[in-house]
């Protein structure tokens, strides 16, 4: 296990999952134990289908375990209702995903301002945080653009400032260069690290030892289990 | 839940980029709309609007029932005695609707009257729109009144331009001049509104004023005075009719009151609540097909709605963005709903059966509770086809929609979608079967055996003036050159004169007696009465068949003879000849009856109505009847040419016989019989037009929930085709899923109109509400259609390359 910088955020205890298809169990996590503090950055690395991203769904409370507790900023998630869920994610968590995901119909601002609404939050303070996101991935110039009007890269710069805009408590990355070239998936991976460097927590998944390396922390998972980390 | 305009801006926005979509969601609901506003506002003219009168709740008519038990009209002995013994009306009046000759302005003109006494315009709380109406005094119950008129707007404005100096001014009626005194305002009358002008009943000639068994077509209606309800009026009508029937003999007619709303709403209920209902089912299966198309917009959404879950919206968030969506397309088909319904209303009413009073459809009109009624019903349908795919839509299964590259499988959404088809299919199969038993009403109603043959006759009204029917050498005269000219005129192969046409709407009723039954009131039987030429029968087409038609010998001075029908014949002489018997219903000076002999039985005619066997007709040559028929003479042609081709040789031979005789109803006696079968006609298109349009829109429904099932199951398909499946076996495999869906569709839907369509009963003729031949053509008829919409997709599933489906992603 790393040493911790701060506060421990993220406490797993004997997570399991198991998929129940048909009459076939399939063990998807066993047995995780993981700690992730304030400011760590840690990447989760491991094989095609070794439950990198179902470990990651469970961290960001788009499903829940088998068993195991979990444990965020020192509560307990289990008995959450999905109301619930659906609050912490939005003023806890921030995703970036492999595919993007930015709404077509949405401009680029508006996709960056879409959690801060569900927080119902003052149309002042959330343009200035959206402006204030944007110009920190470098995109403040394309608010009026849809996404299909912009490069992978773009797309992706904007996609992390949908997640940073609502100033979350840890950053979720899901293989976000995935579907980006070598260039566009580093320049992805410094905003990443300049983000980090400014204090962020990040939690990202990715199967490239390359992109492993820029974390501070590496776990490794095979078949559902931690097998290193350091 | 909570509505941001944010949500209907993204929606709008979002319809936007998608025009194929939002046109076939905002078009497939606004035509459905249109339809329900369309006929809302027709129905709310008609039947939920009260009548142009003041207080018309408290309006009420006097039928008038005989003593043998068949309705009569009022007569004026039975007026004033109703009219001065009830305790319950406020006013009283009573009008014969009268046939005048106007003559003076231009070619002489056939003009409808309403010939009134009492206070009609008191008791319907009419105001004058220019000048003054007619009041009681110069409306009484005798002889004598002033030669007043008061003229309808419609009458107005075509013979006077609309000019207000038309106060005072004269109009030649019948060879009476009359004063013009006032104006009604527009779409108002009794009982029409199309009716050209009022009169006072005491400036016509020779009304039987005192003769209490004698009517001729008076109707009599009341102002109930405040307080009073219907069941007490009935009670006290009952007690006066049973006063006067003590004092003037058991012979005496009794009065039945009835609202005047029923009288004049009377037979249309039915028929428009029937349309309404199929326009709502339109409308369901237009829900059903705009929600099945959100449920497939649905499918693209998955991964947004995901994103917005994990970026926190809650489920309240997701239903109310979908349901945003859903109102906007609800509010654009309203709009375009009410914008449709604004051009098509005069359309639909063209369409309408001709039994819809004018009185009524003039109050038919787009007016702002069609526009509230169509945004309502829009909002409804709106919840009705946004909410169920949005809750669904909102139970997004977050983890496997995010993933990369993912197709989320929704059993549960696939089998709402077939759910929805399999609705439609029902939906359509009881409209459809609902106008295919009405198609077939209306060929057993053109294939009824009439008894005469409409084809290639020409008709018209040809009434004399008053002076030329004063004697009979006069009016006969004028009729038999008449008839003698029109024979001859090229084209025409018969011409006959006759006091009554069958299915005009038009008779006349005499009491009979037959040989050996003594003449008194309660033996009297009353039968249609039929004056006509010789050649009446063979221009008409009534087959006589026994006995002999009328010559021209049977004339005045010779024996008195007459014709029967056929039931006369079986119902007086069952086991014997007809022929030769007599009978009467005519008396002489010294009251004793004249009897005739029957020398023919011809075909029973259906006089009245189509659909029912006519009452006994009795037929009187022309040339022996003492009472002058002139003012009321029809005149038929049988043409060997399209009978309007000889319409205006006619003219012009009336004309010039007489100038003064206006030619009116001019028009083929198929019309008539057209006219007769007018409310089935109008049901049947109506019906059949909804049906087609839910026919559509099911085939729409089965289109696209094939092309999306092809869409979701390409892998499916490519396996097998690169198993061996060829593209038959691929065309079978899509389409036999297609015809489950319907064959489930058709069976709920034929369960469905056996407890349907008996409500039609009253609308068919001949044909049960579950007639088999219609169940079997319309279900094999709607299955063929589902199989041809489910083809395309099935084609398009044959062109799956494997190669490429079977390298994709699973």
């Amino acid at each position: 296990m790393a040493s911790s910088n701060g506060e421990t955020l993220i406490k797993l205890d004997g997570i399991k999952k198991v998929f129940l298809t048909d009459e076939v169990e399939t063990h998807a996590l066993s047995e995780i134990h993981l700690n992730i503090n304030e400011g760590d950055y840690v990447a989760i690395a491991g094989p095609s289908g070794c439950g990198k991203t179902t470990l990651l769904s469970i961290i960001g409370l788009l499903d829940t375990p088998s068993a195991g507790s979990y444990t965020l900023a020192g509560e307990s998630v289990a008995n959450l209702t999905p109301a619930q869920q659906a609050y912490v994610r939005n003023r806890q968590i921030g995703f970036i995903f492999q595919a993007f995901n930015l709404i077509g119909d949405l401009t680029v601002f508006e996709n960056v301002e879409l959690p801060l609404t569900y927080r119902k939050m003052p149309t002042a303070e959330r343009r200035e945080r959206v402006m204030e996101a944007l110009e920190r991935v470098g995109m403040a110039h394309r608010t009026k653009h849809y996404p299909s009007q912009l490069s992978g890269g773009q797309q992706q710069r904007v996609a992390v400032a949908r997640a940073i805009a609502g100033k979350p408590a840890i950053l979720l990355a899901d293989e976000p260069t995935g579907n980006l070239d070598s260039k566009n998936g580093g320049a992805v991976m410094d905003l990443l690290k300049e983000l980090h460097k400014d204090g962020s927590t990040i939690c990202m998944v990715t199967h490239d030892p390359r992109y492993a390396e820029h974390a501070d922390r590496e776990v490794h998972l095979f078949d559902g289990q931690v097998v290193q980390d350091n | 839940m909570r509505f941001s305009l944010k949500n209907f801006r993204y929606a709008v926005r979002a319809l936007r980029r998608r025009p194929t979509y939002a046109a076939v969601a905002i078009g497939t609901i606004g035509l459905a709309i249109a339809a329900n506003t369309t006929m809302f506002t027709v129905f709310n003219g008609v039947i939920l609007q009260p009548l142009p009168f003041r207080d018309a709740d408290r309006l009420v008519t006097i039928d008038v029932r005989a003593h043998t038990g068949f309705p009569i009209s009022l007569s004026l002995p039975n007026y004033r005695d109703w009219r001065d013994k009830n305790r319950v009306f406020e006013s009283f009046a009573a009008g014969a609707d009268w046939g005048m000759t106007l003559t003076g302005r231009g070619p002489a003109q056939a003009i409808y009257a309403l010939a009134a006494v009492g206070d009609p315009f008191g008791t319907l709380g009419l105001r004058p729109h220019l000048g003054r109406l007619l009041t009681p005094e110069e409306l009484p119950d005798h002889e004598g009144a002033p030669f007043v008129t008061v003229i309808s707007h419609g009458f107005w404005q075509q013979h006077f331009g609309g000019q207000t100096d038309v106060l005072g001014q004269s109009l030649v009626l019948d060879d009476q001049v009359y004063t013009i005194v006032g104006v009604l305002p527009p779409d108002v009358g009794f009982p029409q509104a199309s009716m050209d002008l009022y009169v006072p009943m005491g400036t016509l000639p020779n009304l039987p004023w005192d003769v209490r068994s004698s009517s001729f077509g008076t109707r009599g209606f009341g102002r109930l005075a405040s307080g009073v309800s219907l069941e007490t009026a009935r009670e006290d009508m009952a007690r006066v009719g049973q006063e006067v029937r003590a004092e003037a003999g058991d012979d005496t007619a009794l009065p039945e009151l009835r609202t005047l709303s029923e009288f004049i709403v009377g037979d249309v209920k039915t028929p428009l609540n029937l349309l309404m209902g199929a326009v709502v089912f339109v409308l369901l299966i237009a829900v059903a097909n705009v929600g099945n198309l959100m449920l497939a917009r649905g499918e693209d959404r998955y991964r947004e709605l995901a994103v917005r879950g994990a970026l926190g919206a809650a489920k309240t968030d997701v239903v109310s963005l979908l349901l945003a969506e859903a109102f906007v397309i609800a509010i654009m088909g309203g709009l375009l709903g009410a914008g449709v319904a604004y051009l098509s209303v005069e359309a639909v009413m063209g369409l309408l059966p001709a039994q819809v009073p004018a009185l009524l459809l003039a109050q038919v009109k787009v007016s702002w509770t069609s526009l509230v009624f169509a945004l309502g019903v829009a909002l409804g349908a709106g919840v009705l086809f946004g909410l169920v795919p949005a809750f669904r839509m909102a139970r997004t299964d977050l983890v496997g929609s995010l993933k990369s590259g993912a197709r989320t499988t929704d059993q549960g959404r696939e089998r709402l979608r077939s759910a929805l088809v399999v609705g439609e299919v029902a939906i359509a199969l009881v409209l459809l079967i609902a106008s295919g038993l009405m198609l077939r009403t209306l060929d057993k109603l053109r294939n009824v055996d009439k008894g005469f043959n409409p084809e290639s006759v020409l008709t018209a009204s040809v009434p004399i003036s008053k002076e030329r029917n004063a004697t009979r050498e006069g009016w006969l005269g004028f009729y038999s050159e008449l008839r003698g000219e029109a024979a001859v005129i090229p084209g025409v192969r018969s011409a006959a004169m006759t006091l009554l046409l069958p299915l005009e709407d038009r008779s006349w009723e005499m009491g009979l007696h037959p040989e050996g039954v003594p003449v008194t009131p309660e033996t009297t039987q009353s039968v249609l009465y039929n004056v006509v030429s010789p050649e009446y029968f063979e221009t008409l087409g009534v087959p006589i068949i026994r006995g002999r038609g009328f010559t021209s010998s049977d004339r005045q001075g010779s024996n008195l003879v007459a014709i029967i029908d056929e039931t006369m014949a079986e119902r007086f002489w069952p086991d014997a000849e007809p022929l030769g018997h007599q009978i009467t219903f005519e008396t002489d000076s010294a009251s004793t009856p004249v009897y005739r002999t029957v020398v023919g039985v011809a075909r029973n005619v259906r006089h009245y109505e189509l659909t029912e066997p006519s009452r006994i007709q009795v037929y009187v040559p022309f040339e022996q009847t003492g009472v002058r028929w002139g003012m009321g003479l029809r005149i038929a042609l049988r043409t060997s040419v399209p009978p309007s081709q000889a319409a205006g040789s006619l003219r012009e031979v009336v004309t010039r016989l007489d100038p003064s005789v206006p030619v009116s109803r001019l028009q083929p006696l198929d019309n008539l019989v057209e006219r007769a079968m007018g409310q089935s006609t109008s049901i049947t298109r109506l019906l059949t037009a909804f049906g087609a349009s839910a026919l559509a829109l099911a085939a729409l429904g089965i289109f696209g929930v094939m092309s999306y099932a092809v869409t979701r199951r390409q892998r499916e398909i490519g396996i097998r085709i690169a198993l061996g499946a060829g593209a038959a076996e691929v065309i079978r495999w899509v389409t036999t899923r297609a015809l489950r869906l319907t064959a489930l569709g058709v069976m709920l839907g034929l369960v469905a109109s056996v407890a349907l369509t008996r409500m039609l009963s009253g609308l068919l003729y001949e044909v049960t509400p579950i007639d088999p031949v219609v169940f079997a053509i319309v279900s094999a008829g709607l299955a063929s259609v589902a199989l041809l919409a489910a083809y395309l997709p099935a084609r398009r599933a044959t062109r799956v390359d494997p190669v490429v489906v079977l390298s994709e992603e699973g």
